[in-house]
C-alpha cells in the first residue's frame, strides 16, 4: 500500500508510517556449502588485506574497529554485515546498522544489496533486508520508537512527532511558550544572551537561538535533573530544559519531540521494555568518534544480551563536539566493554589508504603529527601509522604563493580552470572546494574568481533560499496581495521591499497577473467589510457574538446592511442550517456562536498553498516548470517546492482557512511576515538539497568541512587554511555541570581544529592544493608550515598533463522504484509524478491520500490485533 | 474471539490513527462524511470478509527485487508493498484498494500485473510460490451505504450478502515478462527527465470512475487532473480546458483561477477547517 502523492514528501514521515512488524520465520533451505565467503570476495574482485578480513569474519564479541580515512571501511562493513546474514544465518532485521548520514546509509544499503543478490545467485537462497535498522541514529531512533518488538502486547506503538530545527525554533520562539519558559527559568532574553555571548542584546531571536542549543546539548548528553550547580543563570537554564519537555509532552495525543530528545524517547523505550537488549543479534555502528552520551547508551543496551556490539571509527576524524559528539566514546570504548558488556573486545586497525596517493597520504600523516597529543602523562589519540597503498611517487599536493585572498583566488582558479578545459576531470563537480566556514570572506573572493573564467559554483548551505528569485517573486507577490507590514529591522525591511520590488516588475509586465492580484485584493476588502457589516447589526440589536446562534442573531444579520450577495445567500441556506445542525449533533456540548457564523461565512474560499499554485499559472511562475520539464534547469522548480513546504508548514501552524477575523488589523499578514517568513530570514534556511543525490552536475561544490564528511574527491582544494582554536563557551558549561570527560577543556579546542584539517586534506584522491593567505591580517595556522616545505609544491609545478583523466565509477548503486509510487503514477501523467516525486511539492489538498492512510493503516492494526489474539488463544 | 471486542478495537484503532496522522502533519482534516465512509470501509471489511482477517499471517509485507537492469544499462530495485498473506494450507496474497469493486473489474489487467509482479518477487525472495491472489476492494457498494443510512437492517443484511469485495485474480507468470519490461522502460525515462504531460486529446477521453460522484464515467482530466496542483502551470490542460469551451482563451487566466473548482468541495473544506482556525489561528 504505497498510497500516491504524498509518499515520499518527508524522508522521516515515511520512516514513521512503516511500523515494524515481527520477523516471519522463515524457510531455512539448506545450506550450500560449497558457496565460502571466499568465493564471494573471489567473484566480486576484492582481496580484503589481513586487518580488514579480521574486521570482516570475527563475529562474536565486542570488536574495536579503528579505521583511517580510504581504509575502505564501507567495504568492510558490507561485507561484514553480508558474512552474518549468508554464512551465520543472521535474520536482517535483527542486525543493526548505525551510520552518521543520509549519504552514507543509502550507500550501504545499496551496496549490501548488490553484493546479497551476488550472493543469493549463487546460494539460490533469498535476502530481504527490508525490514533491517541500517540508517541513521534518527532514522534507528524513530524505528525502535516504532518497532512492535518492543511493544509485543500493546497495539500500534505510537512515536511522538518530530520537530525538525526549524520547526523546534519556531516553537520554542512562539510567544506563548517563550514566556512561559523564562518564567521557569527566571531569565531575560538579555540575560541568556549575556550569559552564553558575553554581549548584551535584548533579542528574543539570539535568545532563542542560545537557549536552543543549550537544550539539544543537555538532551545529547543525556544530562539529568538532578545537577544543582551553584551558578544561578545555569540554574535557571536547567528549569528552562525541564519545562521545555514539559511543554513538548503537554497534549497527550501530541507529543513532540526534537531531534535530539528523539535519542532520548528510544534510548527510555528500549531500557523500558524486557526485550530491548535482545532484538538484535548484532549492533554495528560506524563513525563511532562522534557518537554523543545518549547514543552511546542506546547502543550498549541494544548489545546488552548479545554482547556483539562493533564500532569503527577514526579519533582523528571527530567532527562533531558542538552536537555533543565525544571522541571520548571512542577512546573509552575498551573500558566500557569491560565493565557495562563485562566482556574484554578485540581490536582491528584498518591503516591502509586506498583512496590518496602517497604524497597526499604523508602530508596528512605529517600535519597531525605537528600537533601534542599528549598531556599529563596521557595520551589523547589511538596509536596509528596510516600508510599509503599506492607507490606511486609523483607529487600530488600543491600550494598556492602565500598572498592576499584575490591573489591566491585568482592564481588557484586558472588551475582549477585548465584541469577542467583539459578534461583531467571528467566534470566541474570533481574538484571540491572545502571551508572551515562557508560565511569567511575568502568564500566569495574565491566564488568570484572562479566565475570569472566562466566556471559555475554550488554551495547548498551558503546561499540563504530567502534571497533566490523565486523566493522573492512569491513573497513579494503575497504582500502586493495582503500588503506590506514592514518592519523595524533594517535589513529585513530592506528584503521586504526587494521583494514588494520584483512582484511590482512582474505584474507591470503581465496584465493578466495584475487583474490577479487586484481581485485577490478585492475579495479581501470585500470579506472584512462583510465582517464588518454583521458585528455593526450585532452591536445595533444589543446582541454579542459570543452569543449563541439562534432565531434573535438570524434576525439581525437578516438586518446587516451593505453586506455582499455571497453572504446574504450563505446566511439564508440550507447550507448553513445542515451544517448548524451536524454541529449540534456532533458536538452537543458546544454552543454554535455568533461569532462562528461570522467566520464561517466571512472567509476567503482559498488558503495560501492554493494561492501559490495559482500564481504558477502565470508565465513568470509557470517558466521555472517549464524549464525543469525540458531539462535545461533545475534550480528555479527546485526553489518553488521549497517554498511550498513553507506554505504548508505555515497553514499547519496556524489556519487552512483565512477568515476576516484573521484578517483584520493585519493580523495574518504580520503573522506570515513579521513572525514566520522573518524567522526563514534569520535562520537563513539553506537552499534546497537532495540527500540522495551527489553534486549537481556543471558545478564547482563549495562545501563545509563538516558536510564533506564520508566523500572523497579527486581534485580537493582546501580553500582556507586558518581556524584559531577556541572554547565554545557550551563546552565550558558543560564541563561546569560536572560531566566527566576524557579530553582535558583546554587541550580540546586545538585538537579538533587538527582533526578538521586532517578530514579536509584527507578527502583527496588524486590533487589536494592548499591556498595559505599572507598580508594584512592574514595568517594560516602554524602546523601547516612544516608540512608545506617538506611535502608540497608551488601550484605553479603543477602540470596538468601528469594526471591522468579521472574515470567515474560505472557502477553505481541501483535505486529502488516501487511499483504503485513510481511505476503507475508516471505511467498515469510524467508531470504530475514530476511534480509530486520527484520535486516533492506539497500538495494543496490529500485527503484522498489521507482517507486511503487512514483505511489502510486500521486495517492493519486490525490484522495485527488478530494475529496476537490468536497467539494468546491458542494452546500453548 | 469476541465480535463485540473486535468492533470496539476497530473505533480504537481508527480514532487513534486519525489523531495521529493530523498530529503528523501533512494531512488534512477529512470531512465528517468522509469519516464516517472510511471507518465504515473498516468495520464492512471485518463484518463481510471475516474469515479472511482472522487467517492472515503477514501484514504489509514489503518486497524489493533487486538486479533488474534497465534497456540503457541502469540497475535498479523494484520495491512494493502487499498489504496481506495468509499462508494457512495455501499462500494467498490480497492488496487493499479503497476503491469500488467494479472499478477494480475494469482494471483487472493492471491489477493483476502488480500482484503478479509481487507474486513473482515473494517467490524469489521465500522460495515458495503463491497460489491464490487478488484486491479486495473496500468501498462499499451503494445500495449498502444506502441502506445504512435509512437505517434499514433487513436491507443492510441482504446488501451486505449480494457484496463481493474480494476481485480475484489470475497467476500469470508467462504476462511478468512484459511487465517487467515496462516498468525498466519507465525507470529510463524517469532518470532521464522525460516529464511532458498526456497530449491535451488524453485528458478529454474516459479514463475511470469517480468515487465521489457514485462511481460514475468520468474523463481522465476530471480523474486525475482536478486535484492536481500541477493543472495551473500544465500546458496540456490548459489547452484541454481552453479547447473544451469553457472559457475564452483572452480570459484564461483570472476567470479560470478566480473559479473554484468544484464549490461542494470548497466548502467542505472551510467547513471542516474554520474551526481550526478559531482554535489556533490566535495564539501567539
Amino acid at each position: 500500500m504505497d498510497t500516491d502523492l504524498t509518499g515520499f514528501r518527508r524522508k522521516l514521515s515515511e520512516v514513521e508510517q512503516t511500523v515494524s512488524t515481527p520477523a516471519p520465520t522463515w524457510t531455512r533451505l539448506s545450506h550450500d556449502k560449497s558457496v565460502t565467503l571466499e568465493l564471494l570476495w573471489k567473484e566480486y574482485g576484492f582481496s580484503p588485506n589481513r586487518e580488514q578480513e579480521r574486521a570482516i569474519t570475527i563475529t562474536s564479541g565486542p570488536l574495536y574497529i579503528t579505521a583511517g580515512p580510504g581504509s575502505g571501511k564501507t567495504s568492510v562493513l558490507v561485507w561484514r554485515t553480508l558474512n552474518l546474514i549468508v554464512f551465520h544465518n543472521v535474520p536482517p532485521e535483527q542486525i543493526l546498522l548505525g551510520t552518521f548520514t543520509e549519504k552514507g546509509a543509502h550507500q550501504l544499503r545499496e551496496r549490501l544489496r548488490g553484493l546479497l543478490a551476488l550472493a543469493s545467485a549463487k546460494t539460490s537462497r533469498p535476502y530481504d533486508i527490508s525490514k533491517m535498522a541500517i540508517g541513521t541514529i534518527h532514522s534507528i531512533c524513530r524505528k525502535l520508537l516504532l518497532d512492535r518488538r518492543l511493544h509485543p502486547d500493546g497495539g500500534r506503538p505510537r512515536a511522538p512527532v518530530l520537530l525538525d530545527a526549524f520547526a523546534q525554533y519556531q516553537f520554542v520562539y512562539a510567544a506563548r511558550n517563550w514566556t512561559l519558559l523564562l518564567e521557569e527559568g527566571q531569565l531575560t532574553n538579555s540575560g541568556i544572551t549575556q550569559y552564553f555571548e558575553g554581549r548584551n542584546s535584548s533579542s528574543r531571536h539570539r535568545a532563542v537561538v542560545n537557549a536552543i542549543s543549550f537544550f539539544n546539548r543537555m538532551s545529547e548528553e543525556a544530562i539529568d535533573d538532578e545537577r544543582r550547580p551553584d551558578d544561578e543563570t545555569l540554574q535557571g537554564l536547567l528549569r528552562m530544559y525541564a519545562a521545555y519537555r514539559g511543554l513538548l509532552s503537554r497534549d497527550p495525543n501530541r507529543a513532540l519531540t526534537d531531534l535530539s530528545l528523539l535519542q532520548y524517547h528510544a534510548y527510555r523505550c528500549i531500557s523500558e521494555s524486557s526485550h530491548g537488549g535482545s532484538i538484535f543479534q548484532h549492533v554495528i555502528v560506524d563513525e563511532y568518534q562522534d557518537t554523543n552520551a545518549i547514543q552511546e547508551k542506546i547502543y550498549f543496551r541494544l548489545a546488552a544480551n548479545s554482547k556483539n556490539l562493533c564500532v569503527v571509527g577514526d579519533d582523528d576524524q571527530a567532527l562533531y563536539r558542538f552536537r555533543g559528539g565525544t571522541v571520548d566514546n571512542f577512546l573509552a570504548f575498551p573500558g566500557r566493554c569491560k565493565t557495562l558488556l563485562n566482556t574484554a573486545e578485540r581490536q582491528v586497525r584498518l591503516e591502509i589508504n586506498y583512496r590518496s596517493r602517497k604524497n597526499i597520504v604523508s602530508f596528512c600523516n605529517a600535519f597531525i603529527d605537528q600537533f601534542e597529543w599528549s598531556s599529563g602523562g596521557r595520551c589523547f589519540r589511538v596509536a596509528k601509522k596510516m600508510e599509503a597503498n599506492s607507490a606511486d611517487p609523483a607529487p600530488a599536493v600543491f600550494h598556492a604563493t602565500p598572498e592576499s585572498p584575490e591573489r591566491v583566488a585568482s592564481e588557484v582558479a586558472a588551475v582549477v580552470k585548465r584541469l577542467i578545459d583539459e578534461g583531467r576531470v571528467n566534470d566541474p563537480n570533481q574538484v571540491a572546494f572545502l571551508f572551515p566556514s562557508l560565511a569567511a570572506r575568502c568564500v566569495s573572493v574565491m566564488k568570484k574568481a572562479l566565475e570569472r573564467r566562466g566556471l559555475k559554483v554550488y554551495a547548498p548551505r551558503a546561499g540563504s533560499f530567502i534571497e533566490q528569485p523565486e523566493s522573492l517573486k512569491v513573497f513579494g507577490t503575497y504582500l502586493l496581495i495582503f500588503d506590506s507590514p514592514g518592519h523595524r529591522h533594517g535589513q529585513y525591511s530592506a528584503w521586504l521591499d526587494r521583494a514588494v520590488g520584483s512582484a511590482q516588475e512582474l505584474v507591470a509586465k503581465d496584465r493578466s497577473l495584475a487583474k490577479f492580484v487586484g481581485d485577490r485584493r478585492a475579495q479581501i476588502q470585500q470579506v472584512l467589510a462583510d465582517e464588518n457589516a454583521l458585528l455593526a447589526a450585532l452591536t445595533a440589536a444589543r446582541l454579542d457574538e459570543q452569543d449563541e446562534y439562534g432565531d434573535s442573531v438570524a434576525r439581525a444579520f437578516q438586518r446587516a446592511q451593505g453586506v455582499s450577495r455571497e453572504v446574504q445567500s450563505f446566511l439564508s441556506s440550507g447550507r448553513l442550517s445542515n451544517y448548524i445542525r451536524e454541529q449540534r449533533k456532533r458536538r452537543p456540548d458546544r454552543p454554535i456562536t455568533a461569532r462562528y457564523v461570522i467566520n464561517r461565512a466571512c472567509s476567503l474560499d482559498w488558503g495560501i498553498l492554493d494561492l501559490f499554485y495559482q500564481l504558477t499559472a502565470f508565465d513568470s511562475f509557470k517558466e521555472a516548470f517549464d524549464v525543469a520539464e525540458s531539462r535545461i534547469d533545475e534550480g528555479p522548480i527546485c526553489n518553488l517546492s521549497l517554498i511550498s513546504d513553507y506554505l504548508a508548514r505555515f497553514q499547519e501552524q496556524t489556519s487552512p482557512v483565512i477568515s476576516a477575523q484573521f484578517l483584520a488589523g493585519s493580523k495574518y499578514v504580520r503573522k506570515l511576515f513579521s513572525s514566520y517568513v522573518y524567522s526563514i530570514f534569520r535562520l537563513e534556511q539553506g537552499e534546497y538539497e537532495d540527500k540522495e543525490d551527489p553534486f549537481p552536475k556543471g558545478r564547482i561544490p563549495f562545501l563545509t568541512i563538516h558536510q564533506a564528511k564520508g566523500l572523497e574527491f579527486p581534485v580537493v582544494v582546501l580553500g582556507n587554511l586558518r581556524k584559531d582554536a577556541t572554547t565554545r563557551n557550551i563546552d565550558t558549561i558543560v564541563d561546569s555541570l560536572g560531566v566527566a570527560k576524557i579530553e582535558p577543556l583546554g587541550l580540546a579546542p586545538t585538537f579538533d581544529v587538527a582533526r578538521m584539517f586532517y578530514v579536509a586534506l584527507s578527502r583527496a584522491k588524486r590533487v589536494l592544493i592548499l591556498c595559505p593567505f599572507k598580508g594584512r591580517g592574514q595568517r594560516f595556522r602554524e602546523e601547516f608550515k612544516a608540512p608545506i616545505k617538506e611535502l608540497s609544491r608551488p601550484l605553479d609545478q603543477l602540470e596538468a598533463s601528469a594526471i591522468e583523466p579521472y574515470e567515474t565509477e560505472t557502477s553505481e548503486n541501483p535505486r529502488p522504484f516501487s511499483f504503485t509510487g513510481d511505476y503507475i503514477q508516471y505511467s498515469i501523467c510524467p508531470r504530475r509524478y514530476m511534480l509530486y516525486r520527484r520535486y516533492n511539492f506539497v500538495p494543496s489538498r490529500s485527503q484522498t491520500t489521507m482517507f486511503g492512510n487512514l483505511v489502510h493503516r486500521t486495517i492493519e492494526d486490525l490484522h495485527q490485533y488478530l494475529i496476537r489474539q490468536k497467539a494468546s488463544e491458542a494452546p500453548q | 474471539m469476541n465480535d463485540q471486542a473486535v468492533e470496539e478495537r476497530i473505533r480504537e484503532f481508527f480514532d487513534m490513527n486519525y489523531r495521529q496522522m493530523l498530529a503528523e502533519g501533512g494531512a488534512h482534516i477529512l470531512t465528517p462524511r468522509a469519516l464516517a465512509q472510511a471507518l465504515q470501509q473498516v468495520q464492512h471489511y471485518w463484518r463481510k470478509l471475516r474469515n479472511v482477517a482472522v487467517s492472515v499471517t503477514e501484514t504489509e509485507v514489503r518486497l524489493q527485487l533487486p538486479n533488474c537492469t534497465t534497456p540503457k544499462g541502469r540497475r535498479f530495485v523494484i520495491e512494493g508493498v502487499v498489504d496481506l498473506v495468509r499462508e494457512a494450507d495455501r499462500i494467498r496474497m490480497y492488496d487493499i484498494k479503497t476503491h469500488y469493486c467494479g472499478e477494480v473489474e475494469s482494471h483487472r489487467e493492471s491489477y493483476a500485473a502488480q500482484l503478479n509482479i509481487y507474486a513473482y518477487i515473494w517467490r524469489e525472495l521465500r522460495g515458495n510460490e503463491v497460489h491464490d491472489m487478488g484486491i479486495i476492494a473496500v468501498q462499499l457498494p451503494d445500495q449498502l451505504r444506502d441502506a445504512i443510512r435509512r437505517g434499514d437492517q433487513s436491507a443492510i443484511e441482504r446488501e451486505l450478502q449480494s457484496w463481493n469485495p474480494l476481485v480475484r485474480l489470475p497467476l500469470a507468470p508467462a504476462a511478468i515478462d512484459q511487465t517487467f519490461a515496462q516498468i525498466a522502460q519507465t525507470v529510463d525515462r524517469i532518470e532521464d527527465g522525460l516529464f511532458s504531460p498526456p497530449p491535451p486529446a488524453t485528458l478529454a477521453q474516459a479514463a475511470g470512475t469517480d468515487e465521489n460522484a457514485g462511481g460514475k464515467g468520468v474523463t481522465f482530466a476530471t480523474l486525475h487532473c482536478r486535484n492536481c496542483d500541477g493543472r495551473f502551470s500544465c500546458s496540456s490542460y490548459r489547452t484541454y480546458v481552453v479547447e473544451g469551451g469553457k472559457v475564452g482563451r483572452r480570459a484564461f487566466l483570472p476567470q479560470y483561477i478566480g473559479r473554484p473548482q468544484d464549490e461542494q468541495e470548497v466548502d467542505d473544506w472551510v467547513d471542516e477547517n474554520i474551526e481550526v482556525d478559531i482554535e489556533r489561528a490566535f495564539l501567539d
